[in-house]
């Protein structure tokens, strides 16, 4: 048992040196990462297609040459459209994890260095009441109020992404407050902010990046789940969830219309999570400082 | 035990009022008179004053919160802004479905999950426990939505073996009900099995490390009973946990697997009343899913401290 992990752990620091720590599947899985983002970044260049053209005559064309991933109800092109659902998953990942880890990581050093504070209960008090709802149905309940639409949904979803950020910061902070070198630069004159920005905030980090990029897989699902119940994206714009609701309807005649923007959400979270385990394992073996 | 229990339930009390309040003040903030909403665009403005005290509308808002929080007690979720009926009745003709397909998921998960984590952990680093990390790789990964979606495409439209949507009571004919629960309830299951796989396994490879599983094995015993009188005991303890953090999620698949396969369960009226703006529905179904969801932790804390008087006494 014992010479199983330390070869394994003997491996796993091999490979860092080789390539960023990622493992063999850690790689594969960025490669996909990257492909699906540059795709989607650039979705105007790369899709062959516009992904509103309608051409009625060519309806449920199965996948040829022309059409890759076959032709919609409309008769548009599926492949453009993948590329433009992925484009807005990709969008509302970044647009949620940013937004939740700045607006989470600012709640949580509040709430961990001044922890004693009134503002500490009160924030950890909120938090308490958004972790009270399941997600899902908390993002419904904002988009209830709120409205449909892509805007409203992501910040449905940038909602229900603060706690895990602020309660993951405030622990950190918490733990590294109470580390001599943080009483030493207090004992030298050290000003709150200084504290704060320069020792605290680097050492948040590593857990961060292994945050985000989970929180990044739970917000395209999230996204895609609302978009699929009708309460997201709203059609004609493309979007991977709303293009799983209708291919639904279609699943006898078209089977590939569902098929495929279900693939791309495969991938895209499949990889993302890989991903996530690798930084996890990579900081856990202390590797990040 | 019992100090154990006031203490806890002193902290998810305010807790549940301030959902309350977050409820109440939410669905306030929606643009539009409820009044006028429920009456149509047809409605005269004495009608619509009238409703609106009839609705106490008009009283100051602590005193239509205070009231509303009482009548949540009594049991009254008021009216259906659409067609009139107490949301009471619409939510208990709805509650069975939902209930039925979380229990029927949850045992399948568990059925599945338990197994696969103690072979995995027994087995780790070897070709069963490699496959049994991809299974739950893959059921992390794939969304529920495209999942039930392939297995109506394979079990209803190519095999012609079950039906592709609908419900049909256990009551009546549990033969036929399980045909039509199989799909939702295995859809349910996949990600939360995955879960449980994973943590099924790291909790068992953490007692497998411990010293009294060492002397166990030097005593002779033999694995299936290291396993079944050692291993399993101690590794229950961090699943209850997790159940209780997986239950947010079963909660919440319930509602995106009930629109797939059409279940008329309260997932399904949720979002049928947030698509026609029948805020009485969806208020009552939240306030009542998050009660569920306390209370359920409530009891997951205190099996916890049931099974381990340690933290009980702490």
């Amino acid at each position: 048992m014992v010479a199983d992990t330390s070869t394994y752990e003997f491996s796993e620091m091999r490979s860092v040196n080789r390539f960023w720590g990622l493992s063999g599947i850690g790689r594969i899985a960025l490669a996909i990462l990257v492909v699906l983002v540059v795709a989607a970044v650039f979705a105007p260049i790369v899709s062959p297609y516009d992904p509103f053209q309608m051409e009625t005559m060519n309806s449920f064309e199965g996948p040829t040459l022309a059409h890759l991933f076959g032709t919609d109800e409309y008769g548009r092109d599926i492949f453009s459209r993948v590329i433009y659902g992925t484009r807005i998953s990709v969008f509302t990942a970044a647009l949620v994890v940013s937004a939740a880890c700045a607006l989470g990581g600012a709640l949580g050093l509040v709430a961990g260095y001044y922890s004693n504070s009134v503002a500490a209960t009160i924030i950890m008090r909120l938090i308490d009441t958004i972790l009270a709802f399941p997600a899902i149905l908390l993002a419904m309940a904002l988009i209830a109020v709120l409205g449909r639409g892509a805007i409203n949904s992501a910040i449905a979803v940038i909602v229900v992404s603060i706690p895990t950020f602020a309660r993951l910061i405030r622990a950190t902070v918490l733990q590294q407050k109470a580390m001599d070198y943080v009483e030493a630069s207090r004992a030298a004159g050290a000003s709150d902010i200084w504290i704060i920005a320069r020792a605290l905030l680097p050492n948040t980090l590593p857990p961060i990046l292994v945050q985000s990029a989970v929180n990044a897989t739970w917000a395209i699902q999230l996204e895609a789940g609302l978009s699929f119940l009708g309460l997201g994206v709203t059609p004609p714009t493309p979007s991977l969830g709303q293009m799983l609701d209708t291919g639904r309807d279609y699943l006898y005649r078209a089977p590939w219309y569902g098929l495929f923007p279900g693939i791309a959400l495969v991938l895209l979270v499949l990889s993302l999570n890989i991903l996530a385990d690798s930084l996890q394992k990579r900081i856990s073996h202390g590797l990040i400082q | 035990m019992m100090q154990y229990l006031a203490k806890r339930l002193l902290q998810y009390l305010p807790v549940l009022a301030l959902v309350s309040i977050f409820v109440f003040v939410l669905i306030r903030l929606i643009p539009g008179d409820p009044a006028t909403v429920m009456l149509g665009p047809t409605a005269t403005e004495e009608q619509v004053r009238l409703l609106r005290i009839d609705m106490g509308l008009e009283q100051p808002i602590w005193t239509q919160y205070l009231l509303w929080v009482q009548r949540l007690f009594s049991g009254d979720f008021g009216t259906s802004f659409l067609n009139r009926f107490p949301v009471a009745d619409l939510i208990a003709l709805r509650l069975p479905a939902t209930v039925e397909l979380a229990v029927v998921a949850l045992a399948l998960a568990l059925i599945v999950a338990i197994p696969l984590g103690i072979i995995a952990a027994l087995r780790q680093g070897r070709m069963a426990d490699h496959l049994i990390v991809v299974f739950s790789s893959l059921g992390m990964g794939i969304p529920d939505f495209w999942f039930g979606m392939l297995l109506v495409l394979l079990f209803s439209l190519r095999l012609n073996l079950l039906p592709p949507s609908g419900y049909y009571s256990i009551v009546e004919n549990p033969l036929v009900a399980a045909k039509f629960i199989v799909m939702p309830a295995l859809t349910l299951a996949l990600y939360i099995s995955a879960v449980f796989t994973r943590f099924v396994k790291s909790s068992v490879l953490e007692v497998l490390h411990q010293d009294y599983v060492r002397t166990a094995r030097s005593k002779g015993l033999p694995q299936w009973q290291i396993v079944s009188r050692h291993v399993l005991r101690n590794a229950t303890i961090p699943l209850i946990t997790v159940f209780g953090i997986q239950l947010g999620g079963l909660l919440g698949g319930v509602v995106i697997i009930e629109s797939i396969f059409d279940w008329p369960g309260l997932g399904r009226l949720l979002v049928q009343s947030i698509l026609k703006r029948d805020y009485s529905i969806v208020q009552a179904i939240i306030i009542l899913t998050v009660v569920v969801y306390l209370s359920i932790n409530l009891l997951v804390d205190m099996l916890y401290a049931w099974i381990d008087p340690r933290i009980g006494r702490e």
